[in-house]
């Protein structure tokens, strides 16, 4: 089934600054002033794209027996990203935009907000991102990148996939119910490699090497 | 023909004596992750299984060597047996050789007993700074912030930035072992 998806046009504000995402791996905040337009899904607001000042930082590493691989990520999220998953802390701390809020966000007018928001928008649909997971208790995120790529980040209950690139990410939260065996398992070939460690997952779609 | 059935009849008795000790191995194991289960802890069985089961048929090899080298003549340029290990176990082999100034700083970050104690602690899995302090008392903060800056420098350690642990890394746990290795092999030539 064709879901019809589209951007609203009428911008808000953010009343305050908010963490929109925070766990073990992973922490996203925005600030006030950070401007917002309501994606909407058979007409009902479904997530969000925000365009201000904002920060995700993001433990992409990789624990296995044999070490630790990856690095943290942070990053600056001063253009556009998508939000989908619950809305209803934006909506209720947000307020109509002015000319002077879009203005300090370095925007023209409504029209320069729209189309570059519209742009960002249809730039993420049209990468085959047009069923966005809109399931129950799952946030998806994703990020603009300088090299006009996304980074789509995806948490549902105890588990995060994270894909930058060609790299992807499967962490899973250990929680006290959960007995996890230290395992590894290293798979280099045909120009992938693929690590599997202590409740997390790395695959590298571009790259054939041995870190161990 | 007698040498050889000789040969064929070890071989055979190694290759019972193998399949026992995987047997016992296997049941050992096992029988570990059942009661680690219970108790609510785990433990490393892969890594040493699997180096168990590499000395294991390093041994086996070196019985079959000897076997070989009784019963059979084997020239100067003769064939050697090898055996080898999985593909996970193969020695990592860099394709070029280190530049010295950047080897000499990582072996640098390594070469300070409270540094090699830090690793050690962290061998065992992730630590925030609180544990690293409470677990080595005899280094003051400021010192093992100090420390701990110089290993991630050198890509021996990684703190992550979200819980703020810090990890080690997989070339961190090699020159851990690698400074072990070396010491334990000095110690031994010292005992002979």
């Amino acid at each position: 089934m064709t879901r019809h998806i589209k951007l609203g046009k009428q911008p808000h504000k953010l009343n305050k600054d908010l963490t929109l995402l925070e766990n073990e791996k992973c922490v996203i905040t925005t600030q006030e002033g950070t401007l917002t337009l309501p994606i909407l899904v058979e007409g009902n607001t479904r997530g969000h794209i925000l365009t201000g000042k904002g920060q995700l930082t993001l433990d992409a590493i990789i624990e296995t027996p044999k070490g630790a691989i990856g690095k943290s990520l942070i990053t600056d999220l001063d253009q556009p990203f998508l939000m989908f998953g619950t809305v209803s802390e934006i909506s209720e701390n947000t307020a109509p935009a002015t000319a002077q809020d879009m203005s300090n966000m370095g925007y023209e007018n409504l029209e320069d907000l729209l189309v570059k928001a519209n742009d960002a928008f249809s730039q993420f649909t049209i990468n085959s991102h047009k069923h966005p997971k809109l399931e129950e208790n799952t946030q998806t995120f994703a990020f603009f990148t300088p090299d006009k790529a996304w980074d789509i980040l995806v948490t549902k209950e105890d588990k995060l996939i994270f894909t930058s690139k060609n790299k992807v990410y499967i962490f899973k939260h250990p929680t006290e119910n959960t007995q996890l065996h230290p395992q590894h398992l290293q798979f280099a070939e045909n120009g992938k490699t693929i690590i599997i460690g202590k409740n997390n997952i790395l695959i590298d779609l571009d790259a054939n090497h041995r870190f161990f | 023909m007698s040498d050889e059935k000789d040969l064929k009849d070890e071989m055979k008795k190694l290759k019972e004596e193998l399949k026992g000790l995987k047997d016992q191995l296997r049941e050992m194991s096992h029988g570990d992750n059942q009661e680690h289960e219970h108790r609510g802890i785990h433990i490393d069985v892969n890594e040493s299984l699997s180096d168990y089961l590499g000395d294991v048929m390093e041994s086996v090899a070196e019985g079959i060597r000897g076997e070989l080298r009784r019963s059979i003549f084997i020239g100067p340029h003769g064939s050697e047996i090898k055996i080898c290990k999985g593909k996970e176990e193969e020695e990592h082999e860099p394709k070029t050789k280190a530049d010295p100034a950047k080897a000499a700083a990582i072996m640098s970050a390594l070469g300070q007993e409270h540094r090699l104690k830090i690793l050690s602690e962290l061998m065992s899995g992730g630590k925030y700074i609180s544990e690293l302090q409470t677990n080595l008392p005899e280094i003051t903060t400021s010192t093992l912030s100090s420390h701990l800056d110089i290993l991630q420098e050198a890509g021996l350690v990684i703190q992550e930035r979200v819980r703020g642990r810090y990890l080690i890394t997989i070339p961190g746990r090699m020159a851990y072992k690698m400074a072990n290795t070396i010491t334990d092999l000095r110690n031994r030539n010292f005992e002979i």
